[in-house]
C-alpha cells in the first residue's frame, strides 16, 4: 500500500545523513541504510556547514513491486519528485533532485549547463545540452590532472565573473564507461543506476581522483561548446564572442532572476575568453588535444584568434579551422571607406527550444526551470501527461 | 585586409518608395553589442537573437522615426550594397523583427 505525501513526510526517517557538497549543505534522511551508504560513499560528512539554509532530500520505502522488491519515493525540501521508483533509479533522481533545488533556491551564482574545469588557474566551461559529451570529458580531463567545479552547472561569480565549485559526483553514462575504465578512473559504487532518459549511469568522486582534484575559484578564460561524434577526430573551430554569449545564455538555467544582469554578466565573460565549437572523439586524444592546443593561447589571451578586424589569420596547427571574421565597423569607417556587404542575419533562440533543447539537465521539465517549481508527476516527462511540463 | 572601394551613393530617386517610419524597438529588449554583431535578450518571452553587423546597424535605427528609405540609405553609405538589395534586406529585416516580437507591436500593426 502506498502512503499519501503527507504521510510520508510526517514520518521519521530512519537515519538522516548531512553532507555539503562545495558550498551547499545538503541533508539526505532515509529509512533505507543502503541509500544513505550510497549517498556517503559519494559525499563527505558536513563537520561544519556552510553558511545558508540546507536542501532536504527524503527518500522513503513505498510499498513493494510485483515482484517483491522494494519501492521508494524521493521528496525535496518537501515536493515529492518524480514517481515511485525501483531501488537502482534513486540515486540520479536523488541527483536531480538536488540540481532543480539548487536552481530554484540558490541565486548567487548565475547557473550555467555547462561542465566547468580549471588549469593553472585558468577557467574552462564546456557548455551544451546533455549528451554532448560535458561529463566524459570533465572526468577524463580530471584524471589528467585538471580541477574539477563541477560537470553540470558553470557556477559564475556575477560581481568577479570568476567560477565557483560545486564539486558533486561526475554522471557518467554507460557508453563512455570503457573510455573511463582505460584511463583507470575509479567508480564509486560497484554497481550502475538507472536513469530514465540516459540509461545506465555511474558516479564518480572527483576528491577519489585527487585530495587537491576540487578548483579554486578563477577566471573563465576558455568557452567551449563541445560536440561528441565517435569517430571523429578532435578539432576546434573559433566562434565569435556575440555567438558564445548568445549560446551561453541560452544555457543559462537561472536568467530569469539576472534578467537585466545576464547580457552584462556574460558578456564580461566572453570579453575575457576565447571561444571555440569542440568536436571530441576519443577521450584520451581530444583530453590531449586541448592541452596542445589551447595551453599555449592561454597565456596570451589576445593571441591572434579573434582579431578586432580583417579576416580571422589562418592558424596552421592541425585540427584547426579557421573561420572568417567579420570587419570591425569603426575601423573602416574611420578608414573612410565601405565595409564589406554581409547579407544581415538574425539567428534567434526561441524560448522554450532554448530551455528545452540546450539548457535543461537531462530529465528536467523546461516550465520547472522558468518557474523554479517541482515537477508533480514524472521528472522525465515527455508523454504529455505533466501538465506543466513542455514535452521535448 | 582588402577594403573594397566606395560605390557612389545612389541617386534619391533609386531608392524605393517607403516613408513609413519602421516600428520601435520593444523596451523589453535588451542589448549587447561584441565585436560588431549583437545579442539581444527580451526579457518578456525570454527570447534570445544574435544579430550580424549589418543586421544590428539596421537594429539600431528601429526608433519609430526612421523611415525604410533612411534605413537603406544609411545601409548604402555604410556598405557596399546596390540600393534595391538594401532595401529588400530592411524588409525582410522588419518582418523578421516582427515575427520575432521585438518590435511595439501597436506601431507594427500601423506599419502593416
Amino acid at each position: 500500500m502506498i502512503n499519501t505525501f503527507d504521510q510520508a513526510r510526517s514520518q521519521t526517517p530512519a537515519r538522516t545523513f548531512q553532507s555539503q557538497i562545495g558550498e551547499l549543505n545538503v541533508n539526505l534522511s532515509s529509512d533505507s541504510d543502503s541509500i544513505v551508504q550510497d549517498f556517503a560513499r559519494l559525499y563527505p560528512p558536513s563537520l561544519d556547514p556552510a553558511p545558508g539554509p540546507a536542501i532536504h532530500m527524503v527518500v522513503r520505502r513505498q510499498g513493494r513491486s510485483r515482484l517483491g522488491r522494494p519501492l521508494f519515493r524521493v521528496y525535496g525540501d518537501g515536493e515529492e519528485i518524480g514517481g515511485t521508483l525501483r531501488r537502482s533509479e534513486i540515486f540520479p533522481y536523488l541527483e536531480w533532485g538536488i540540481n532543480l533545488r539548487i536552481i530554484a533556491s540558490r541565486p548567487k551564482y548565475l547557473q550555467l549547463h555547462a561542465a566547468s574545469m580549471a588549469r593553472s588557474g585558468e577557467g574552462f566551461i564546456f557548455a551544451g545540452s546533455s549528451g554532448c559529451g560535458k561529463s566524459t570529458l570533465a572526468a577524463g580531463l580530471l584524471a589528467r590532472g585538471w580541477k574539477y567545479y563541477c560537470d553540470e552547472f558553470a557556477m559564475i561569480h556575477p560581481r568577479t565573473g570568476h567560477l565557483h565549485p560545486y564539486p558533486k559526483a561526475l554522471c557518467i553514462k554507460s557508453g563512455s564507461f570503457p573510455a573511463l575504465h582505460r584511463l583507470s578512473v575509479p567508480f564509486a559504487h560497484r554497481h550502475h543506476f538507472v536513469k530514465r532518459l540516459k540509461g545506465r549511469v555511474g558516479y564518480i568522486d572527483p576528491q577519489s581522483l585527487g585530495p587537491h582534484a576540487i578548483a579554486d575559484p578563477a577566471p573563465i578564460r576558455f568557452v567551449l561548446f563541445p560536440k561528441y561524434e565517435s569517430e571523429a577526430q578532435p578539432n576546434l573551430v573559433p566562434i565569435s564572442r556575440a555567438h558564445a554569449l548568445l549560446e551561453l545564455a541560452g544555457c543559462t538555467f537561472n536568467r530569469h532572476v539576472y534578467q537585466d544582469q545576464l547580457l552584462p554578466i556574460l558578456g564580461d565573460v566572453v570579453r575575457g575568453a576565447q571561444c571555440f565549437r569542440l568536436t571530441a572523439g576519443d577521450l584520451q586524444h581530444t583530453c590531449a588535444f586541448l592541452e596542445s592546443r589551447l595551453s599555449p593561447w592561454a597565456a596570451e589571451p589576445s593571441s591572434n584568434i579573434v582579431p578586432a578586424t580583417g579576416q580571422l589569420e589562418l592558424d596552421a596547427r592541425p585540427g584547426i579551422e579557421s573561420s572568417r571574421w567579420i570587419p570591425n565597423r569603426r575601423d573602416v569607417l574611420r578608414r573612410g571607406a565601405q565595409l564589406v556587404y554581409v547579407v544581415p542575419t538574425v539567428l534567434t533562440l526561441q524560448s522554450q527550444a532554448a530551455f528545452a533543447g540546450t539548457s535543461l539537465p537531462s530529465g528536467m521539465c523546461s516550465t520547472l526551470v522558468q518557474t523554479g517549481g517541482l515537477c508533480a508527476t514524472d521528472p522525465d516527462c515527455c508523454s504529455g501527461d505533466c501538465d506543466l511540463g513542455i514535452c521535448k | 585586409m582588402a577594403v573594397n572601394p566606395p560605390i557612389p551613393t545612389p541617386r534619391s530617386d533609386e531608392i524605393p518608395h517607403s516613408e513609413q517610419p519602421v516600428p520601435p524597438r520593444r523596451a523589453s529588449v535588451r542589448e549587447y553589442e561584441l565585436d560588431g554583431e549583437a545579442v539581444l535578450y527580451d526579457l518578456q518571452t525570454q527570447g534570445l537573437h544574435l544579430l550580424n553587423q549589418t543586421a544590428w546597424s539596421v537594429w539600431q535605427r528601429f526608433d519609430g522615426q526612421s523611415t525604410a528609405n533612411a534605413l537603406t540609405e544609411e545601409l548604402v553609405r555604410t556598405f557596399r550594397v546596390d540600393s534595391p538589395t538594401a532595401h529588400d534586406h530592411v524588409e525582410q529585416l522588419v518582418a523578421r523583427f516582427t515575427q520575432a516580437g521585438l518590435l511595439r507591436e501597436d506601431d507594427v500593426d500601423q506599419h502593416i
